[in-house]
């Protein structure tokens, strides 16, 4: 096996933590630093307390030995949350545009970079909550799941990845039940005796589940 | 999420926790493949530098203000995308998808090219930079080799079906198709040594297709449920003749059959997540 199990049922968090990585954040370097060629582009110059954009794992790599400083993205400010969980919360609310690594940056912020956001405490607990009616919000669409395809927009990467399992399994479940049904469909029509085409099914069920 | 513990190891020993233990049996094979080993002497001026890192298309600051900007979203994408976004799509498309995907090879190359230059770089520089140096550097050798790694398990997975298909053939590296090739001769005769050889002759075939016409090598489950996303507005998208068509627009995500959005996806209309 060239990769584990859990792998090929989608992502590992340290897996999703390192694509969030990539996405830009602001910060404020503290100590004076000259561009820095990466792989993917120049960042930098650093000239505190001049504000400049680095791809996130740059600023908690400066943030840990203390070069910098963080700016909270605007969507993890306190007040912005509290109204993002408002509109979340609404009877029948689609989901709330948030960006698609949102847990990971927050998880990482929070661990990271606390004492540069406001309201930290109440930071996280606005995100439980939102993630929370996430949650029982994806599992209610869960419902109108069918073999063909389901819009679900601004699921963010974390909570597509942990619902991929079961989504994935039930897609393809109801996939073969449909494939089913409409064999049994042709046969009986062309059957006069339904009985028997009903114990083909319990055939086809039988050995699908057999192996 | 108690990812914290492992993380930190991560940033402190620069990407130790990648090196999990199912590396070391593959590093070898890894170290072999043409990808790996691009000649040392690449002289700069052929190294591409990207542009700079903040203007990046839509996602500078996070995408906080998508909102603000949500009419003028069909219009994007046209930039041209680095190598490292493109293999870091590549990568999750090829972990989401069924079926073996067209294997990157120019990519990792030029990527591979940078690292070298970007390592030749570090030793002449002063230990902080250094070490931001070492990191990305490591991100980018981390990528490629789960990249191929994922592939090798795919690989792994159906290597009798993609060495007969020729569409698949050609997707494969060289050393890949190498690879698959020694797979299934290993497979073959462990088969044979284990059990076969002891069976009544009739029931000792492995042709592909049995006298009865019963295919016997499997495939990847074309079907099989994936998630995407939108990247450039595709506008109506019929998913079955029968039914309406649904538009599809930028950042739309849907869970649906591989088969259908197959097409989407070579084209980069869609990625999957």
């Amino acid at each position: 096996m060239a990769i584990t199990t859990r792998q090929t049922e989608g992502f590992t968090m340290p897996e999703l933590e390192y694509l969030a990585q990539n996405e830009s954040i602001t910060i404020v370097p503290l100590h004076r630093m000259d561009r820095i060629e990466l792989v993917r582009g120049a960042i930098g110059p650093f000239r505190p307390p001049q504000k400049t954009v680095v791809p996130l794992w740059v600023a908690i790599m400066l943030k840990r030995t203390n070069r910098c400083r963080i700016v909270a993205p605007k969507w993890m400010q306190y007040e912005h949350l509290r109204d993002l969980y408002k509109r979340e919360e609404q009877p029948d609310a689609m989901f709330t545009r948030l960006p698609i690594y949102y847990l990971e940056i927050a998880h990482m912020l929070l661990t990271f970079a606390e004492d540069d956001l406001v309201e930290s405490q109440g930071i996280r607990r606005l995100l439980q909550d939102l993630r929370e009616v996430r949650q029982s919000k994806t599992m209610e669409g869960l419902r109108m799941l069918n073999s063909l395809q389901l819009q679900m927009d601004n699921l963010s990467m974390a909570e597509i990845n942990e619902i991929r399992p079961l989504f994935g399994h039930s897609f393809d479940m109801l996939r073969q039940l449909d494939g089913l049904a409409q064999a049994t469909e042709t046969e009986q029509q062309q059957s006069q005796f339904a009985d028997q085409s009903y114990a083909e099914m319990d055939d086809a069920f039988g050995s699908r589940y057999v192996h | 999420m108690d990812t914290q513990d492992s993380f930190s190891g991560a940033l402190d020993s620069n990407l130790g926790l990648y090196d999990d233990a199912a590396t070391s049996n593959f590093e070898a094979r890894l170290e072999a493949s043409d990808s790996m080993d691009v000649e040392p002497e690449v002289a700069s001026t052929s190294v591409r530098i990207h542009a700079t890192f903040g203007v990046e298309d839509e996602d500078v600051e996070l995408g906080i203000d998508k909102e603000a900007h949500e009419d003028d979203e069909d219009d994007e994408e046209d930039v041209a995308e680095d190598d490292l976004s493109l293999l870091m799509r590549s990568w999750v498309n090829e972990r989401s998808s069924p079926e073996i995907l067209e294997y990157e090879g120019a990519t990792i190359e030029n990527l591979m090219e940078l690292v070298d230059f970007q390592t030749q770089k570090m030793a002449t520089q002063q230990a902080a930079l250094a070490n931001i140096l070492r990191m990305d550097v490591d991100r980018v050798k981390y990528l490629v080799r789960s990249y191929l790694r994922t592939r090798l398990s795919k690989i792994e997975e159906h290597a009798r079906h993609y060495i007969k298909e020729t569409m698949y053939r050609e997707r494969l590296s060289q050393n890949e198709l190498e690879y698959a090739k020694g797979y299934v001769e290993l497979e073959e005769r462990h088969v044979r040594r284990s059990f076969l050889d002891q069976l009544p002759p009739h029931l000792r075939g492995l042709e592909d297709v049995t006298a009865e016409g019963l295919e016997m090598v499997p495939k990847p489950d074309l079907d099989a449920a994936v998630f995407c996303r939108v990247r450039a507005t595709v506008g109506e998208f019929q998913f079955e003749p029968s039914e309406a068509p649904i538009v599809m627009r930028r950042n739309n995500i849907f869970i649906t059959r591989y088969s259908i959005i197959r097409n989407l996806l070579e084209d980069g209309k869609v990625e999957l997540i």
